[in-house]
């Protein structure tokens, strides 16, 4: 049979059909998946394998700023008549490529030091470690004095406001590197979040406990700078670094991009980012944002909660004409998208 | 009391599910076609690869046994409506209560014979998900007859599987049996740039009309499905005669739904078969006492243009505002009686905010109040074009 060209906006979602095996669990998915889990595995523990860690890791970050541009504009084509999704995509493509790698390399070169403007605490811990803010705070070198306090006023007064007027998706879905992979490189693969109240109830047994222990270790830390104690010291930052092993890198990278296409495209946003965590509990608990459902209008289709890369199950919200107001939702706008009846508007 | 339901579209879903939310009524489902509800609206999402089967199912599985509702696959083949009992064609025989029709509506066909070399098929049931994709595989060239919103789909799905399409509609333009002229004509256009071959005002009153096309989809309508009710000595003129609480001529046997004929006549739909449901519900367990039609609303989707409509809208242009954008495919129309109050409002490739119109609607607004705050009924995604009348 001739390949499916659909014409309804969300063309990105459609133009591989979601029954082919690259796309649905076959053989192709496995496969990729094999490469991308080694690939990431090799690179985060195993770096030496291709040269001087500094380089791999240069480009693996050169890599996957490339991939981001190439599916970005791929999206921005299949989703040109969706101004929301455009803008969006434009945005994390564009904070990818200067923020997350042009930038940091030249204040790298130019001796300021590697810095990520678009990463705060507790997704990049180090940034609120006292030893990283007495570093740059402290510094005679005004540009990172303020990384410094970018660090701090980011966390403190940004995120909170941003998050109580937008909701979590200025960060999740405007500006986080690993958003902007998921929204890209991984679109094709977000039907494959899964709807089961089972994954529901592990998402949340294992995202807020990582935001525990980063918030836990990062006292710590500031409770040792202000009482020195080299015994305890040691115990504290071996901590840090099993969690950097664990959630740092198997995590957020050898699980988080390796399995895309088993899993889905937002496995670590949803079940291990301490970021995602943190933002969740303030869209939830502080925030306007929500998705409104437009009263009677739903037909129970399924389009929504199929492409709910976060694997929440919009339609049993909708078609009892219920908001839905979840932590989890990282307002991507694609389930506004492919309702086929005006349902859904995120605000 | 033991509240039997032939057939699980969203009108007997919907009455089973209020049912059990408002009273410990024993509640069954009976349904020959699918083992689980789906929504039948959605069929089209997976002739087009959009979504898989599972996707279409509104509720899990496992969720009807907490609702309290049993599930009986089975076609029901007889019912008698003195007795209350209802067989079914594996010979079980379930005594209820109170029965309730469900069983919508059946594709009408078309009186003209069609060569033998043609595929005919109509798409309304489950299994013709399958059918029509089987038909698809060997398909050269494709007509769809009839105007309406299956029709919208169906051509819809051929043209999006790569097959040259034309499609038949009897009137003026796309669904004019609904929409006023300029809509209809606007659709029209709409749906030709996507390649589709539309022909209008073509009766297909011979095969030679259909041409090379080697699959026919038949289109031209539903008719609500009586035969079970017929058989059972109930009366039945369009559809299955009912009053004003749903209950037939026979006491104790209830219809809903597409396959339901009110005093005031059949209407048929998923939002119209929800609301007979839920309010049938709520009769049988003494929480209302007659059924009372809200507001009238409906929806599709052509392509990629959605369409909206509240209340009542003329098909011709007296008394209506109409608005079209230049510079993309969307309109608005909003119908007002001689002296200006609102009383419909029509919408093309926008969305609107259900329960603001019902209120402007409701209050009977005045036309140019509606177009000064439409602003507030817009329901479009955020960084939309904006909207001026």
């Amino acid at each position: 049979m001739t390949p499916l060209q659909i014409t309804i906006p969300t063309e990105a979602v459609n133009s591989v059909p979601m029954t082919s095996s690259l796309r649905n669990r076959g053989w192709q998915a496995y496969g990729l998946g094999i490469i991308l889990t080694t690939l990431y595995a090799i690179v985060y523990w195993r770096p030496e394998t291709f040269g001087a860690p500094q380089t791999v890791w240069f480009w693996y970050s050169a890599g996957y700023t490339l991939v981001v541009c190439i599916f970005g504009i791929k999206k921005i084509i299949d989703y040109r008549n969706e101004r929301y999704h455009v803008l969006r995509t434009v945005s994390l493509v564009a904070v990818q490529l200067l923020l997350a790698f042009i930038l940091p390399n030249m204040l790298r070169h130019s001796g300021h030091g590697e810095f990520y403007f678009s990463y705060f605490w507790p997704l990049k811990p180090e940034y609120l470690f006292p030893s990283t803010l007495h570093s740059l705070i402290d510094s005679p070198d005004r540009i990172r004095v303020f990384m410094g306090w970018w660090s701090v006023i980011m966390l403190v007064v940004a995120t909170p406001v941003l998050t109580y007027f937008y909701g979590k998706r200025w960060y999740c879905s405007w500006v986080c590197g690993c958003g902007a992979l998921a929204e890209t490189a991984g679109d094709a693969f977000r039907h494959l979040s899964s709807k089961s109240p089972l994954s529901w109830t592990i998402e949340r047994w294992t995202i807020y406990p990582v935001l525990v222990v980063i918030s836990i270790i990062t006292a710590l830390l500031w409770y040792l700078d202000v009482n020195p104690n080299p015994t305890f010291e040691t115990y504290v930052t071996s901590a840090n670094r099993i969690y950097g092993f664990v959630i740092g890198g198997l995590f957020s990278g050898v699980v988080g991009v390796g399995f895309y296409p088993i899993l889905g495209s937002r496995v670590w946003c949803r079940f291990g980012c301490p970021m995602a965590a943190l933002l969740g509990l303030l869209q939830k608990y502080a925030s306007r944002f929500r998705i409104e459902a437009n009263q009677g209008q739903c037909i129970s289709c399924g389009n929504c909660s199929t492409y709910c890369e976060m694997g929440i199950d919009v339609r049993s919200y909708a078609q009892e004409g219920k908001d839905i107001k979840r932590a989890s939702c990282v307002g991507c706008g694609v389930c506004v998208s492919v309702c086929p009846r005006g349902v859904l508007r995120a605000s | 009391m033991h509240v039997v339901i032939i057939g699980n579209g969203v009108a007997g879903v919907t009455a089973a599910r209020t049912l059990r939310e408002l009273s410990d009524h024993e509640v069954t489902i009976v349904s020959g076609e699918a083992p689980y509800h789906f929504s039948r609206p959605a069929m089209m999402y997976v002739s087009l690869g959009q979504l898989k089967r599972e996707h279409i199912q509104p509720y899990r599985n496992e969720e009807w046994d907490r609702m309290g509702i049993r599930l009986v696959h089975d076609t029901c083949v007889h019912i008698d409506a003195q007795r209350k009992t209802c067989s079914l064609s594996s010979g079980i025989t379930m005594q209820a209560d109170a029965i309730v029709l469900a069983t919508g509506a059946r594709p009408r066909l078309l009186e003209t014979s069609i060569a033998s070399y043609r595929t005919v098929l109509t798409y309304s049931r489950l299994s013709d998900i399958d059918a029509l994709e089987a038909a698809m595989h060997s398909c050269k060239r494709a007509a769809v007859v009839g105007g309406g919103l299956i029709g919208a789909e169906v051509a819809e799905i051929l043209v999006g599987h790569g097959i040259p399409t034309t499609w038949f509609i009897r009137e003026s333009g796309v669904y004019r049996s609904h929409l006023p002229e300029k809509e209809s004509e606007f659709l029209t256009d709409h749906v030709r740039r996507r390649g589709i071959d539309v022909r209008t005002n073509v009766l297909v009153s011979s095969d030679e009309i259909l041409e090379d096309a080697d699959l026919v989809v038949v289109a031209i309508g539903m008719e609500p499905s009586t035969s079970l009710a017929e058989q059972a000595g109930i009366t039945c003129a369009t559809g299955i005669v009912v009053n004003e609480t749903f209950e037939t001529s026979a006491k104790g046997v209830f219809a809903v739904g597409d396959c339901a004929q009110l005093p005031w006549g059949n209407s048929q739909g998923w939002y119209v078969g929800r609301e007979h449901g839920a309010t049938l519900a709520a009769i049988l367990t003494g929480q209302s006492s007659e059924y009372l039609p809200s507001l009238y609303y409906n929806s599709a989707k052509f392509f990629d243009v959605e369409w909206q409509v509240y209340g009542t809208v003329p098909r011709d242009d007296a008394n209506t505002f109409v608005w079209m954008d230049l510079q993309r495919p969307r309109c608005l129309r909003i119908a007002h009686t001689t002296d200006g109050s609102v009383v419909g409002v029509h919408a093309l490739g926008m969305r609107l905010r259900q329960s603001i119109c019902n209120e402007w609607i409701m209050q009977g607004r005045d036309e140019e109040y509606v177009r000064r705050n439409i602003g507030d009924a817009l329901f479009d995604p955020q960084l939309s074009t904006r909207v001026c009348l």
